[in-house]
């Protein structure tokens, strides 16, 4: 039986289109975390300082440390989309075994 | 490119991406992290809490500190192994981002000599880890934290495990 490579093609760009509306929704609603915990930061280290209780050298170190959360919400974003792409290949993968394993007289997938 | 060919060179990619584990571009999720990780939260609040009210928690010295640190770093240093161990097959983007932060004299954390084949898990594990690391130099420098360093240091501490845990539940499976 031929491989029917169109037809193959279909289901793929149809499965893609399904998986990939979600993650901008996931990563909106993740975000904000990573935010709110980096001005939250700059602003007890502001009051901290204000008070005295917080030097201004341990201040500069507390606010370049608090841009790490940002880059946490960056990685976070990374994995989301990782996972989404990882859907995606595992529904591609079946749909192609599915497909050319059933045009193959032995199975390679 | 006539069909046939097409068809062989399909099959033959997705045969070498199956050998070369691209099926694993992220780990499983793993309820060991976001378990372990929700219990550090806990601790860490309870800590935090205590030393700004003014408990024994609030000396660097004292055996609650002592205790929380030791308890901590193992926690962290456990589940880095962990996740080292199921690593993805995609580094993290951010991975060299975290050659500057372990240079700030609050970190005394040492990345891996892969650090730029972390996954993105493993990258927020080490970012957790460097906010302890902010929290013990605030505590330790004149041996007491005081409401302001606690409230500073260990609110980025907890918002930072938070990101974690909202990392590591990406791919929970829904019921």
């Amino acid at each position: 039986m031929p491989v029917n490579v169109g037809a193959i093609a279909n289901q793929i760009l149809a499965e893609a289109t399904n998986l990939g509306g979600d993650t901008w929704n996931k990563i909106q609603k993740a975000t904000p975390l990573y935010v709110k915990g980096y001005v939250q930061s700059l602003a007890d280290i502001a009051a901290g300082v204000s008070k005295g209780e917080i030097t201004k050298s341990d201040a500069k170190m507390f606010v370049k440390n608090a841009t790490l959360m940002l880059v946490m919400g960056i990685a976070n974003t990374s994995h989301i989309v990782l996972v989404e792409v990882q859907t995606f290949i595992n529904a591609v993968l079946g749909i192609l075994k599915t497909a050319i394993n059933a045009a193959l007289p032995v199975p390679v997938l | 490119m006539d069909t046939s060919y097409f068809s062989r060179f399909l099959i033959s990619s997705l045969v070498a991406l199956s050998v070369a584990g691209c099926g694993t571009l992220v780990a499983p999720y793993d309820t060991t992290f976001d378990q372990t990780l929700n219990k550090l939260s806990e601790d860490t609040a309870k800590f935090v809490a205590a030393a700004a009210a003014g408990g024994n928690e609030r000396r660097f010295s004292s055996k609650e500190a002592v205790s929380y640190y030791a308890a901590t770093y193992n926690v962290l240093d456990r589940l880095i192994e962990r996740a080292r161990l199921t690593r993805g097959f995609v580094p993290c983007p951010t991975d060299e981002s975290l050659k500057a932060f372990v240079k700030v004299p609050t970190s005394n954390t040492a990345l891996p000599d892969d650090y730029q084949k972390l996954d993105c898990r493993e990258f927020q594990l080490y970012a957790v880890r460097l906010y302890v690391d902010q929290l013990s130099y605030a505590h330790k420098t004149d041996g007491v934290l005081n409401k302001s360093e606690a409230k500073a240091t260990g609110g980025i501490l907890q918002a930072s495990i938070l990101g974690a845990i909202q990392t590591f539940v990406v791919n929970k499976p829904s019921n």
